[in-house]
């Protein structure tokens, strides 16, 4: 079982996961996610680009960056840094099971008045490897699907 | 990548947790105090706060403290309750 969680004053469901990110993290770093059945790939905006993953502000001006990919979203377009990640999904008696690795690329949000105060979001190109459960204000879970049900699909962008 | 390190995450769930707890409690106190700002916190004291992000970090590196291991920062807003991702 893979618990996420609610807080009084924030209305989505959470969940921490462990992110390595390959070049900016020197260990394993804990961020909070929301659960967002609604985004294709997942993302970490900047308050937690800062305060959790240490990359200073300057960091997180696009101008800088090799390669920007732009994503649109309810509240409009923003651009992103996208960089290989590894996930580590874990269990609720953790480190007794193993925590789930997943593979995979995460996108950096550009710094902007907008994105400041963005949660981070965990997007179908994680959660495709779990069964999601989700009760309003109720327990929040991720169970790890069966391998042959649980294809590693890319996304397009 | 090459072999996965071992998952040792920082912070740990149970310190991530016990962050978590202090914002729980404290956060209609910050509200009062900090509106729409972010905060961060010291050993339960509020050392810098600022509504541009960018601003409060660079204020914490004038102060010698690191964002990501002296402090804990939050958003402290009343409208956390309506939002569209």
């Amino acid at each position: 079982m893979i618990s996420g969680f609610w807080t009084p004053q924030f209305p989505l469901p959470l969940i921490r996961i462990a992110v390595w990110l390959e070049g900016i993290t020197s260990e394993w770093v804990l961020v909070p996610f929301v659960v967002d059945t609604g985004a294709t790939h997942t993302c970490v905006h900047p308050l937690d680009a800062t305060r959790l993953l240490g990359m200073s502000a300057a960091s997180l001006d696009a101008a800088t960056w090799p390669r920007v990919e732009a994503s649109s979203g309810i509240g409009g377009g923003a651009n992103y840094l996208t960089t290989s990640a590894l996930y580590a999904v874990m269990h609720d008696d953790h480190p007794t099971t193993p925590p789930e690795i997943i593979t995979g690329s995460i996108e950096i949000g550009e710094l902007t008045a907008e994105s400041q105060t963005l949660p981070s979001l965990l997007g179908w190109d994680v959660l495709q490897h779990f069964r999601v459960t989700a009760e309003w204000r109720g327990q929040v879970t991720l169970e790890r699907r069966a391998s042959a049900e649980a294809p590693s699909v890319g996304l397009p962008r | 990548m090459s072999a996965t390190p071992a998952v040792n995450p920082r912070p740990s769930i149970q310190e991530a947790a016990a962050t978590q707890r202090y914002w729980d409690d404290h956060y209609a106190e910050l509200l009062e105090q900090f509106p729409e700002q972010f905060v961060a916190v010291r050993d339960g004291t509020v050392v810098a706060s600022h509504r541009d992000l960018a601003m409060l970090l660079y204020d914490l590196q004038d102060r010698g403290l690191d964002a990501r291991t002296d402090v804990a920062i939050e958003f402290v807003t009343s409208r956390a309750d309506r939002l569209q991702l």
